[in-house]
C-alpha cells in the first residue's frame, strides 16, 4: 500500500509505463515520506474514460498518523502532475481520486502496516528478524 | 456474499494453482470468521502491467471483504493466516504479498469508485463484459476469473 490502479483509455508502451511507474512512485514519497518499496502501480487498459480523460487514477493509500487533509490533497495533486508529465499529456486528460484505508487494515511483508509517519521504526523492526 | 480480489502476477505465480489457491483462502476464512459465502475473483497481471518500487513486480495482491467493525485483532489474526495460507500453496515468501482485509463498506466504495471512473453510457456494456468473462471463466476453469483490460 498504496496501490495506485491507472486506467488507460488507450494502451501505454512499456516505456510510457515505466516513466509513469517511476514518477508516481517518485511523487508518492516526496509528499508523505514513505518508503518507495511500498508503492504499487497497476496498469490497466481500454477504459472508457469520461470526457477528454486519458489516465484516470485510482490510488488506495494508508490513511491516519501524519496524513492530514493537506498532506492528502497535496499527494494527489503531486500525482496528478505526475502522471501527466511522465505521460507526456495535457493535465486536463489525467483524474486522480484516493481512498484512504487503515493502515492497520494493510499486511505487507508479513507484517501489518505501520500508521502513516512510522515507516522507519517498522522497517527497523523488519530488518531486525523475527 | 462477501468478496476477494487475488491479482498474481504472470509468471510469479502458476495460474494453474489457483483452484488450490481459492481452496486454501475459503478454508481460511471460514477459520477465521465461519462458514461465508465467499466469491474469489481472480486477475492474472499480464507481465510489464505492475510495478512495485518503480520496478516489474511479482507482489500478489489480495483485498478481503470482511464485515463493518470486525474487531482488530481478529483482523490481524486473518490477514496473517491468509498470507500465510496463499504463500505455501503458491510457493512464494509472505513477503511478496500484500494484503488488504476491508470492511464492506469500503470495499463496496472502492468497487464504485472503480465503476464511476467509466463514462455512464459505456457501464452497461463495461458490466456486460465483465459477467461475461465471470461466467466463461467459471466454466473453462471452474473458477472465476477477469482480465486487467476492457
Amino acid at each position: 500500500m498504496p496501490l495506485y490502479n491507472l486506467a488507460c483509455r488507450e494502451p501505454l508502451d512499456e516505456a510510457t509505463r515505466e516513466r509513469v511507474a517511476r514518477a508516481v512512485t517518485q511523487a508518492h514519497c516526496e509528499v508523505t515520506g514513505a518508503p518507495a518499496e511500498f508503492v504499487n502501480v497497476l496498469f490497466v487498459h481500454g477504459y472508457p474514460l469520461h470526457g477528454a480523460l486519458t489516465v484516470d487514477a485510482l490510488g488506495g493509500v494508508r490513511k491516519g498518523g501524519n496524513r492530514t487533509a493537506d498532506v492528502v490533497e497535496r499527494l494527489r495533486l503531486a500525482l496528478h502532475d505526475a502522471i501527466a508529465r511522465s505521460a507526456g499529456i495535457a493535465p486536463g486528460q489525467v483524474s486522480v481520486t484516493l481512498i484512504g484505508i487503515p493502515s492497520n487494515w494493510v499486511m505487507e511483508g508479513g507484517r501489518v502496516m505501520p500508521e502513516p509517519g512510522t515507516e522507519s521504526q517498522w522497517l527497523a523492526q523488519r530488518d531486525a528478524g523475527p | 456474499m462477501k468478496k476477494v480480489l487475488a491479482s498474481i502476477q504472470q509468471g510469479a505465480v502458476d495460474r494453474t494453482l489457483i483452484p488450490a489457491l481459492e481452496e486454501a483462502l475459503r478454508a481460511e476464512y471460514t477459520v477465521q470468521f465461519g462458514p461465508s459465502r465467499l466469491l474469489v475473483i481472480w486477475c492474472e497481471v499480464p507481465r510489464g502491467r505492475a510495478y512495485t518500487e518503480g520496478r516489474l513486480s511479482d507482489v500478489s495482491w489480495l483485498m478481503v471483504e470482511v464485515a463493518d467493525g470486525t474487531a482488530q485483532p481478529a483482523r490481524e489474526r486473518a490477514m496473517l493466516a491468509m498470507a500465510a495460507a496463499f504463500a505455501r500453496v503458491a510457493g512464494i515468501g509472505v513477503e511478496r504479498m500484500m494484503v488488504t482485509l476491508c470492511d464492506s463498506t469500503l470495499f463496496a466504495q472502492y468497487l464504485a469508485a472503480n465503476r464511476a471512473r467509466i463514462r455512464p453510457p459505456a457501464r452497461v456494456l463495461f458490466t456486460l463484459k465483465l459477467l461475461w468473462q465471470i461466467v466463461t471463466s467459471r466454466h473453462r476453469f471452474g473458477h472465476t476469473m477477469i482480465g486487467t483490460d476492457y
